[in-house]
């Protein structure tokens, strides 16, 4: 409650009890002492930010994608947030959809992206922001042509950069990576069409110029290509070392600071070694070798997805010990081996709610907060301690 | 009619002795009437309509559907590319017992779509080693269990004095690394007061025991019978400690599908052929 506005509550109750031949004149003046209050007091978060925490961690790389979009209560972001650091990464990567933050065109709302933002930053971790999902005005009238959130023709791509450019501008010093999109080697990511590494170049150079003008200081990510071997032609998506490829030959590389990499490890180690015919996780240099082919030596690589899935019957899953090996491994193989490699962001901490298949088996810690075994191992070996 | 019910009721409580039993007689022989004529409705009036069951007893066929990933319980054989297994024999017998000329068809589908393609139609069951889950009553009904592969106790044959968790107390127990308490809180709290040594795998735990690195393990029923399929000196200690039943989902509206499925279940229990079934792929 700030100062004076008590007074003025008992001002009004001492004029309430001796003015009392005039009672219209009294309620007038209690009515104006809980103007006068409700004005003066600024409404305090439910959840405190707490004091500025800092990671304890042996390995500045290490990253949890967390899954806060759909997030309500403000407790569970904090308590994410805070295992977050506890488990001892310093990056996040979260999701900050198009869709929820400008419902409609110019009219923005960033309520609950700050919220997520600056409990991150109160716990000391580096929030990556993912930005992509568009919202409906940006799509084609529904009654005319069916789409997804993820359909954006090239006449909005304006529209998203003005987005990003946004994005970029409000947070300013407080969030600096910015992935432009997701997996758009795929055609799901893509909106169900035909994927197109010439159109999403175009769509990052958009972006990159309005973000750049809007925040100087912004890194632009580009790629966060799905791992997939789909053979030339194939409908579902194309090769993501093709599709590096193509990006860079149009070049995309002149409208990035960074290269977004998902890698998933499938059933193999992390030091199982790389092969343009195998998803693993090492299939990470292969597209930094891209990189360094095309003239960027010094473009760095942020793993903004990747890991390994322990769920009992999945065909690509491991036993919840090679889960936890392999992802220190991970974590590990990026430290010493891969100086290019700003951050490994695993996927994923915790979901809001159980998604009952086998994506639950990706997650660190259960929807009930309850630490899963990978959590202590990766905790462990976080602080330096013997596995 | 309240005023008449109550004087009914002093009836039976009031007047003369014979008075008395007459009305106690005639309430009497009103229930017994009422509950016999209620009981011959639910005999003979329809069920109702189950599609589901009346195309499968007019075509003849009863599609289930698989991940045949999942050996012992469904797998495909290298050489003859046929789906063989502990669920692929019970789905073969359940057909032809559902009722007379229904032949079961294997349908093969990915584990993550195994539900969707129940609900969209695909097929009419789901046998694949699937537990029972309560987040999903909404959306499917489940079956009576055919199989518990909850998290058993395991010792070495002949050795005494452990027969219950209780006796775990003290002991070194063998556990796969990520292992999590199972069963009610009480059992939960318990285990994680005991000597616990953790092993990559569940069958580097049955082999430590074996070797006598540890007094006992705890793990799931599945490995334990793999594991003892090959192996003489263990023993399975008692009844699963946590129940982790397997079920056939059907879809909601196949009620009388799902009554049949139960029916032909409860008769393999009794007759010993889910028995012979593991004993066939597990123990031979």
């Amino acid at each position: 409650m700030p100062r004076g506005a008590f007074p003025g509550i008992m001002a009004a109750m001492k004029r309430v009890t001796t003015r009392t031949r005039r009672p219209w004149r009294d309620g007038r003046w209690l009515l104006l002492a809980l103007v006068a209050l409700l004005a003066g007091v600024r409404a305090e978060p439910l959840v405190a930010l707490g004091p500025q925490q800092t990671v304890r961690s042996i390995n500045a790389k290490m990253g949890i994608h967390t899954r806060l979009t759909d997030e309500v209560e403000p407790w569970k972001i904090k308590r994410t947030l805070e295992m977050a650091r506890e488990m001892g990464t310093t990056w996040i990567v979260e999701y900050f959809p198009w869709a929820y933050h400008e419902p409609a065109p110019g009219r923005f709302d960033w309520s609950h992206a700050d919220l997520v933002v600056d409990h991150a930053r109160r716990q000391g971790l580096t929030v990556i922001a993912r930005l992509g999902l568009v919202p409906e005005w940006a799509r084609p009238d529904p009654e005319e042509q069916a789409t997804t959130f993820t359909y954006l023709d090239e006449a909005h791509y304006d529209a998203f950069a003005r987005y990003v450019a946004t994005f970029a501008a409000h947070f300013q010093g407080r969030v600096q990576h910015l992935v432009i999109w997701n997996e758009p080697n795929i055609s799901l990511e893509w909106g169900y069409r035909p994927v197109d590494p010439e159109g999403y170049a175009r769509l990052l150079e958009t972006v990159y110029r309005e973000a750049k003008a809007a925040n100087p200081d912004v890194m632009i990510l580009g790629g966060a290509l799905a791992p997939t071997l789909a053979p030339a032609g194939d409908p579902e998506g194309m090769n993501d070392l093709d599709y590096l490829g193509r990006m860079l030959e149009a070049d995309a590389g002149e409208f990035m600071d960074g290269l977004a990499v998902h890698a998933y490890g499938w059933r193999l180690p992390a030091d199982a070694p790389p092969d343009p015919a195998t998803v693993n996780f090492a299939r990470t240099e292969l597209l930094h070798d891209l990189l360094l082919e095309a003239g960027y030596p010094n473009m760095p690589v942020y793993i903004t997805e990747g890991g390994w899935n322990d769920h009992p019957r999945w065909t690509k899953a491991v036993s919840p010990s090679q889960r936890a090996a392999y992802s220190i491994q991970a974590y590990e193989k990026a430290r010493v081996e891969w100086p290019w490699c700003q951050a490994v962001v695993l996927w994923a901490f915790r979901y809001p709610r159980p998604a009952n298949t086998y994506q639950d088996y990706f997650a660190f810690v259960t929807t009930e907060f309850t630490p899963k075994p990978i959590y202590y191992a990766v905790q462990r070996y976080a602080r330096g301690e013997a596995p | 009619m309240r005023g008449q019910l109550w004087r009914w009721c002093d009836r039976l409580f009031a007047g003369s002795r014979e008075s008395r039993l007459a009305w106690w007689a005639g309430l009497l022989a009103f229930l017994v009437i009422t509950g016999s004529v209620l009981w011959l409705l639910t005999r003979l009036l329809p069920e109702g309509v189950d599609p589901t069951w009346e195309r499968i007893v007019e075509e003849g066929r009863f599609p289930v559907c698989t991940d045949p990933s999942w050996p012992p319980f469904e797998a495909v054989d290298d050489e003859t590319g046929r789906l063989e297994g502990f669920d692929m024999d019970l789905a073969r017998r359940l057909g032809p017992r559902l009722a007379p000329g229904v032949q079961t068809r294997l349908v093969t589908v990915g584990f993550d779509s195994l539900y969707d393609a129940l609900l969209a139609g695909r097929c009419d069951a789901i046998l694949s080693a699937l537990p029972y889950e309560a987040m999903r009553t909404e959306d499917v009904s489940y079956s009576v269990a055919y199989f518990n592969a909850g998290l058993v106790l395991v010792s070495r044959q002949g050795m005494q004095g452990i027969q219950t968790l209780e006796d775990l107390d003290g002991r070194l127990v063998g556990v796969e690394w990520g292992f999590v308490p199972e069963g009610d809180r009480r059992q939960q709290t318990f285990i994680q007061t005991l000597s616990l040594r953790r092993y990559d795998l569940a069958a580097g735990a049955l082999s430590a025991l074996e070797a006598g690195e540890v007094d006992a393990v705890l793990v799931d029923r599945i490995s334990a019978l793999s594991y003892l399929r090959g192996s003489t000196g263990l023993q399975i200690v008692g009844e699963p400690l946590a129940d982790l039943n397997y079920v056939i989902p059907v879809r909601p509206d196949s009620f009388r599908l799902l009554k049949e499925i139960d029916r032909v279940l409860l008769e393999m229990r009794e007759d010993g052929t889910l028995e012979e079934l593991q004993a066939g792929w597990f123990q031979d």
